[in-house]
């Protein structure tokens, strides 16, 4: 969350728009640009999945069905949920190789 | 009172909006919505309305549990809609878009397939002005593309109940089965299209972006979900469509993880959700169709919300791009929480209202045994906390700063966003009053302590895997540009068809078409001119050539004498002066005959 030189103005900002006032010179950081403060909250996520997946032994999973009796593993969801977001985001990164054009090239 | 169908509340409403100004027009647009409810609250579960037409029984309001669903929160929707946009400067949107959403809501009572028909036509014209009212030449671009395609789902639908009609003598709006005729394939496509199909989906993420801040909102919460109502009435329990709606509810995810666009990325993840629906539609158990009405209803309402504030954002800034945003949630406090209510909800978060709905279709999945549909929806489920719960929300209210410091969004769209964000909360804390009036009776409890957790364990794993990725810089960063989609498959395919059709068809038909304008006239002139003279021509070209065959050179120096003999005759006197016109009526007369023979014959 570092502060950019100023607000750039995209080739598409639709014309009707009122200027768009912007950042004082001499505004102060707000609290979710504060490295501290980003600091806790990443460290409060840290904390949470580690709690979560304390949980799992503390409890007994009531489930409804041999599917899900089949994945039901100490962390299951959660390893699942973090694997599936890094396959995700390293795919899409894949496919924009494939398939980003330039912005010209939409309406040709 | 009961005989009034909801929808001929919105569509006068839209008149009414049409021809009056200031406050008055604001009271008409607000009041429509809140008249149609009215009517459809009380009205009771039957048919209340038959038109006779097309010398057919036409029933033009229907209500049963379904309906009303669907019915209700279309009604909400259109208010929240009108709230939002009611000072939009384009004074076409919000006419268009109480006709558009009196339309979808005459379509959603339609007990027949005629009365759905017209309903879906009035749709597809209504909802083009969401877009077109965008002075842009993009935006008009793109709403002829738009329109092209629901035409196309119009004609199949017409097509598709023309043949059904023929094939099991039933105009009905009823499950059908893809067995029976063609025509049931047809009204199967016809609803698929407008649903966003994987490859039949162009038009949605090419359209809905470029439309105006408040015709964004109307038509995420319109056209598709209609077209998700009509397959939940139609085809439920239809097999194929568990596969495609898993694929809709995986595929989009990865364009919306790489799109910069950030409404275009709302438009992925609602195809994303639409998935989870059409998936359930397609497992068809009780628990599955409540799943999809459920799901379907706080869909349009997260849905609405996240359009809402990323409108507000638009109407301020002029901006959309993830590239150009970031930082506003100092100016926009109002609008960056009321997001991410939207956001939490889609993610699914406990006591939010996607919460209580799309669990009930991944246990429907797991209850049937459908392993792979179930591991796929649940990736799909992290997938969209990823893109649509973190993503919208942090790029554009906070990550970098981009210096912006717009105004907050003004009374109006912060109404509306209050309104729809409360809706997402109460019903993830009170799923029971919706839970009272899904079609079906509901034995489901989503607040489960496994179901709590597990859910909350999906979720904080994906936000370490996205905070994982965004600290080792691996997280793609924003780009300007576009992403090809099923449109430049459209594309190609279109280019192909052109470039066959200038190429190798053009000159074929060239080529017959220079055969009926050159040598076809003059033969006919030449054999008109002289119809015997040409006729014996003919039978002496004949002659010549049994001779050649026979290989008897005298017969073939004779018969060759003769034809010359006869041409040189032919050109002395082409225009029939050798031969009398009472001949040629005789030869005529013999034709004729010849004729009349044949065709006794």
């Amino acid at each position: 969350m570092t502060p950019s030189p100023g607000p750039r103005v995209p080739p598409d900002v639709d014309p009707a728009t009122p200027a768009v006032p912007v950042r004082a010179p001499d505004e102060a950081p707000g609290w979710f640009q504060r490295p501290a403060n980003v600091r806790r909250i990443v460290g409060g996520l840290y904390l949470a999945c580690a709690l979560l997946l304390g949980v799992d032994l503390l409890y007994t999973r009531h489930l409804h069905s041999a599917v899900e009796e089949r994945f039901d593993g100490w962390g299951f969801y959660g390893v699942y949920g973090f694997v599936s977001c890094v396959l995700l985001v390293m795919v899409a990164k894949g496919l924009r190789q494939v398939v980003l054009r330039p912005e010209a090239a939409a309406d040709e | 009172m009961s005989e009034i169908p909801p929808a001929a509340a919105l569509l006068l409403g839209g008149v009414l909006v049409a021809l009056t100004r200031g406050r008055l027009r604001a009271l008409c647009a607000l009041a429509a919505p809140l008249a149609g409810l009215a009517l459809l609250l009380a009205a009771p579960a039957g048919e209340h309305l038959h038109v006779e037409a097309f010398g057919a029984t036409l029933t033009v309001f229907r209500v049963d549990a379904l309906s009303r669903v669907f019915g209700v929160i279309f009604h909400i929707a259109a208010f929240l809609g009108v709230l939002y946009a009611l000072y939009s400067p384009h004074r076409v949107e919000l006419p268009s878009a109480l006709v558009y959403a009196g339309s979808s809501i005459g379509a959603v009572f339609a007990g027949d397939l005629v009365t759905l028909f017209v309903c879906w036509e009035l749709v597809a014209l209504a909802s083009t002005f969401q877009i077109l009212a965008r002075p842009s030449a993009a935006s008009r671009a793109a709403a002829y593309r738009y329109l092209m395609v629901q035409l196309v789902s119009g004609l199949l639908l017409l097509t598709g109940l023309a043949q059904f009609a023929a094939g099991t003598g039933s105009l009905r709006f009823e499950a059908m089965s893809l067995d029976t005729t063609p025509g049931a394939w047809l009204i199967f496509l016809a609803f698929g299209l407008k649903c966003g199909w994987p490859l039949l989906h162009g038009w949605i993420v090419d359209g809905y972006p470029r439309a105006t801040p408040g015709g964004a909102v109307f038509l995420s919460a319109f056209t598709t979900k209609l077209a998700v109502y009509a397959l939940a009435r139609g085809f439920p329990g239809a097999e194929p469509l568990i596969w495609i709606g898993l694929l809709m509810a995986v595929f989009p995810i990865f364009y919306a993880v790489i799109e910069n666009d950030l409404r275009r990325v709302l438009c992925y993840s609602m195809i994303n959700q639409i998935g989870y629906m059409v998936c359930g539609i397609g497992i068809g158990t009780e628990l599955a169709l409540n799943g999809v009405a459920a799901h379907a209803f706080c869909h349009i309402l997260y849905k609405a919300l996240l359009f809402m504030a990323m409108g507000a954002v638009l109407h301020r800034t002029g901006r959309s791009g993830g590239t150009d945003l970031g930082g506003l949630h100092r100016t926009m406090p109002w609008t960056t929480g009321l997001c991410c209510v939207g956001a939490a909800s889609i993610s699914a978060f406990p006591l939010t209202s996607g919460f209580i709905s799309k669990s009930m279709i991944l246990s429907a999945a797991a209850v049937e045994g459908h392993t792979l549909v179930w591991l796929g929806l649940l990736f799909a489920a992290a997938g969209v906390f990823h893109h649509a719960g973190i993503k919208i929300p942090f790029f554009a209210f906070f990550q970098h700063d981009s210096g912006l410091r717009p105004k907050e969004a003004p009374w109006n769209m912060l109404a509306a966003m209050g309104i729809a964000a409360a809706f997402c909360l109460g019903l993830g804390v009170w799923p029971e009053a919706l839970y009272a009036h899904l079609p079906f009776a509901v034995d489901y409890e989503p607040y489960t302590l496994t179901h709590v957790v597990t859910q909350v364990q999906v979720l904080f794993f994906s936000a370490l895997a996205f905070t994982f990725l965004m600290r080792t810089r691996l997280y793609p960063p924003e780009l300007r540009g576009v992403n090809l989609d099923a449109d430049a498959l459209y594309r190609g395919v279109g280019r192909g068809l052109l470039g066959v059709a200038l190429g190798p068809v053009q000159r074929a038909l060239g080529a017959v078409s220079g055969f009926f304008h050159g040598p076809l006239p003059a033969a006919l002139q030449a054999f008109a001119g002289n119809p015997p003279g040409a006729m014996k021509l003919l039978y002496d070209r004949l002659l010549l050539a049994g001779a050649g065959l026979a290989g008897s050179p005298a017969r073939w120096e004779r018969a060759r004498a003769r034809l010359a003999a006869d041409r040189e005759r032919f050109a002395r006197a082409p225009s029939g002066a050798a031969w009398p016109i009472g001949t040629t009526v005789l030869y005529v007369a013999v034709a004729l005959l010849i004729l009349l023979v044949a065709y006794l014959l």
